[in-house]
């Protein structure tokens, strides 16, 4: 089911928050985390049915291997391991049959004289982050920062509808104590209203401006045109601040719709595009997936407590894995590497004390970026060359793109860089009749948008 | 008390005014945009439909007895359901999209030598199952069924829930399933009602909505009756007319065949030079087992009462077949053997293919990547 449908938003979500807040006013704890670990599960199964005993399987898989290493703590330290390997390369199997399968036997048929046969795989839906969040589990329970007896948190904590699909990708310690907080059992007018302007927000971002933005982007990565160089920038541009609405929308909406239980999820975005240098942009784009590569990958690979080269080839690793991540295709790799090589010179930079002007480092940073992002998107190596060529072939000129692209994409300037983020802006939100008014205005003027909706970008990630 | 204390304090009432400040902004919003949209009416399913619905009759019957054809009036389904109505005199039917729309039996001899003459081309666009259901309703209702039903079969014919426009006629999509005893479908049920309002608020309706309201020629109250109405200009088609240039406004000719407006060849060529290749059903499943089952049944029982039934596989230009979209060359080449199968099941006649190189397509056959050009329907091969 997609936040951005009638269903949603006129449906499944009062239905689900008016009878948890029922619940809860009746003193139902236990039903109303059923309720809402059912209705998770059903806003999951909304979109195949078919992946439901995939997740179930995976919940169960992982909470089994948790309540061992919960067991297995005061036996000697081989078991636990063990038992972590294990549960990691359960979840990692599961992942890799899914997503990486068929890259890897058409990657293997390209070299090998045999062919093996490509298998009919669908993606199950949000697949990377469900994983990716019990892994960070099992490995916070092997180090015994994270505990839990119970299936039915358990269940929540995975399958918590604001963040199933498309993250943020949540830690245990930060979510379970917000559902056992009695205070939380209680509505929360402020939480409400700071709800509601995030959804809003989060549907405007997505429906009004990632949506437009799409149009173009499309035009110039789908359609087989010969680019001029101001419709070669038009399309990057076009996709920079696509991807970021989309993304960014997704998650406000998340964020907002989670804090009408009085749960606030972390979060994922802090003015990406205001960035100084590659480091800094991954300190504010999906902060949630970098705090996970920090955690679970860089630093376990030895982080920058060893060599400097050693630390290099560290980020440089991680950055890949993180690529790949994106989806199975050398393009996301190289995509990843590019990012790991920016940001090691600019660390390098670091220790050699070197400071650019604001507006140079920003200008660099933003235009990596915005170039990096042609080689996520494009379908393949040929698309990345005629985008990336075209916007430096002054020979090319003249744009037969609408004009509106130009003034939207201006507008992305000014918004993503003149204007405070949602999150910000949320902490303001108080409740009043300017804000009910203003939020109301939002919404309805999003919903005018509901008819031309498509799907979120990271929900093939 | 400070300020902090009353915000967290619950207070029915004021939740209440909250939530009607905030319901009364959206409505700001979209209640002036539900009216334009329901007086303008571009699709002509709300206010148009009220006042128009009454003269469909007049029109389709105006039409038929006209000497080209008539400027496009109100909405298609509805004009091509009162066609379907008066069809007793035609032997042979075509059923499909807007790809087959601009055939035109009467324009185009090659069809008249190999099917029972005359034809009437009773196409809607974005046709779906739905619809095959929908029409077929009607003419086995009709005091003569026809000899033929040609139906041209598009890579989404066979999946249920593609389009909500079948919705307008409905009762007779319901009415088929009864006839053919079928109880149930994997097709969802759509609300007609919900539909309708959840377009009345639609931002793109909107846009349609407001062309009307700046055309100074369009009459929100339509006159009564279509005496005035535009008719083609019959010595406009006496010599060599060029059909794939459009005509000055969208006309219907009087066998049910479209004629697109200049202004329509125009954005259509415009689209395909972007390269752009969408239609609907393009992601998803290449069919429906179970609407593949219900459109068997459906052939089945037509061709018991003596209707005999032929596919048509319109191609796509050479555009799909590119290397540039495998994804929608694999999904038309699978659905295209689908169809085959159907139809040696079923003992029926396939003419043509999807694909732009087998049937030696050029990209300037078609006018994007999906609509062919009435010379090439005019040319299309009917005789294997």
């Amino acid at each position: 089911m997609l936040f951005n449908s009638y269903s949603f938003i006129l449906i499944f979500f009062p239905l689900t928050f008016l009878v948890y807040s029922i619940l809860n006013r009746s003193k139902l704890t236990i039903a109303s985390r059923v309720w809402l670990a059912c209705a998770s599960l059903f806003f999951y199964g909304w979109w195949n049915p078919a992946f439901l005993p995939l997740i179930l399987i995976s919940i169960a898989g992982n909470y089994a291997t948790a309540c061992s290493i919960q067991r297995y703590v005061k036996r000697p330290k081989l078991n636990k391991k063990m038992i972590l390997i294990i549960g990691l390369c359960f979840n990692l199997l599961l992942l890799g049959y899914f997503k990486y399968f068929n890259f890897f036997i058409s990657n293997l048929n390209n070299v090998l004289p045999i062919k093996f046969s490509v298998a009919e795989i669908i993606l199950p839906l949000g697949i990377s982050f469900f994983t990716f969040t019990q892994i960070a589990y099992l490995v916070d329970v092997y180090r015994g920062i994270a505990k839990e007896y119970s299936l039915l948190n358990y269940t929540l904590f995975v399958t918590f509808f604001p963040h199933l699909i498309a993250g943020p990708i949540i830690h245990h310690k930060e979510m379970m104590p917000q559902f056992d907080s009695i205070k939380n059992k209680l509505l929360n007018r402020k939480n409400i209203f700071a709800g509601s302007f995030l959804f809003s927000v989060g549907l405007f971002k997505k429906l009004i401006l990632a949506d437009t933005f799409r149009i173009w982007a499309n035009y110039g990565f789908n359609g087989n045109v010969h680019l001029t160089m101001i419709e070669a920038w038009v399309v990057s541009l076009s996709y920079t601040f696509q991807l970021y609405f989309d993304f960014s929308g997704y998650t406000d909406m998340a964020l907002g719709a989670s804090l009408f239980f009085n749960i606030k999820l972390p979060a994922n975005f802090n003015s990406p595009y205001r960035a100084l240098d590659v480091q800094d942009f991954w300190r504010r784009w999906h902060m949630t997936l970098s705090r996970f590569f920090r955690d679970y990958v860089y630093i376990p690979l030895g982080g920058n407590r060893r060599s400097m080269p050693r630390s290099y080839f560290n980020i440089l690793v991680t950055f890949i894995i993180g690529g790949i991540w994106h989806g199975a295709g050398w393009l996301f790799m190289l995509w990843g590497f590019l990012h790991g090589i920016a940001n090691m010179i600019s660390r390098w930079a670091k220790t050699l004390n070197i400071k650019l002007n604001m507006f140079v480092a920003w200008f660099l940073t933003f235009n990596f970026i915005n170039l990096t992002w042609v080689i996520f998107r494009s379908k393949d190596m040929g698309t990345a060359m005629n985008i990336l060529s075209s916007m430096f072939d002054l020979s090319k000129k003249g744009s037969s793109i609408s004009s509106l692209a130009f003034l939207f994409i201006l507008a992305g300037f000014v918004i993503t860089l003149g204007f405070k983020n949602s999150n910000e802006i949320t902490q303001k939100v108080t409740p009043s009749y300017r804000w009910a008014a203003l939020i109301g205005l939002l919404f309805g003027l999003s919903m005018l948008f509901m008819t031309r909706r498509s799907e979120f970008l990271y929900f093939q990630f | 008390m400070n300020k902090k204390n009353i915000a967290a304090r619950p207070d029915p009432w004021i939740d209440l005014k909250y939530s009607l400040t905030f319901c009364a902004c959206a409505l700001l919003i979209l209640l002036p945009v539900a009216l334009i949209n329901f007086i303008y009416d571009p699709g002509e399913i709300y206010f148009q439909r009220m006042v128009k619905d009454k003269y469909a009759d007049d029109y389709a019957k105006m039409l038929l007895s006209s000497d080209v054809g008539v400027k496009e009036s109100t909405n298609e389904r509805i004009v091509k359901a009162h066609m379907a109505q008066h069809a007793s005199p035609y032997k042979t039917v075509i059923f499909g999209s807007s790809r087959i729309m601009q055939l035109s039996p009467l324009h185009m001899p090659n069809f008249q030598n190999y099917f029972p003459a005359p034809a009437l081309n009773l196409g809607a666009s974005a046709w779906t199952i739905e619809d095959t259901l929908i029409f077929t309703h009607i003419l086995l209702h009709n005091d003569t069924i026809p000899q033929a039903i040609v139906i041209s079969v598009d890579p989404w014919t066979l999946r249920w829930n593609l389009s909500p426009s079948y919705l307008i006629l409905e009762d007779h999509f319901k009415g088929m399933l009864d006839e053919l005893g079928i109880k149930k479908t994997t097709q969802k049920p759509e609300h007609y009602l919900i539909k309708l309002l959840t377009n009345s608020i639609s931002y793109n309706y909107f846009v349609q909505s407001l062309k009307r309201l700046s055309d100074p020629s369009f009459n929100i109250i339509p006159k009564n009756d279509f005496k005035d109405w535009p008719q083609a200009n019959a010595a406009d088609f006496v010599n060599g007319f060029d059909f794939d240039q459009g005509y000055d406004y969208q006309l219907t000719l009087k066998d049910g065949a479209r004629l697109f407006s200049k202004e329509n060849v125009w954005e259509m060529i415009y689209d395909y030079n972007q390269g752009h290749v969408g239609y609907i059903g393009q992601q998803g499943a290449y069919w429906d087992d179970n609407a593949v089952d219900v459109f068997e049944k459906l052939i089945n029982y037509v061709q018991k009462k003596g209707i005999k039934v032929y596919f048509v596989l319109l191609p796509f230009s050479p555009l799909v077949y590119d290397g540039q979209h495998t994804a929608d060359q694999d999904r038309f080449l699978a659905v295209e053997q689908k169809i085959r199968e159907i139809a040696s099941r079923n003992n029926i006649k396939v003419f043509g293919t999807y694909d732009a190189q087998k049937s030696h397509m050029q990209a300037t056959n078609f006018f994007d990547f999906q609509h062919p050009r009435p010379s090439t329907l005019r040319n299309f091969d009917f005789s294997h």
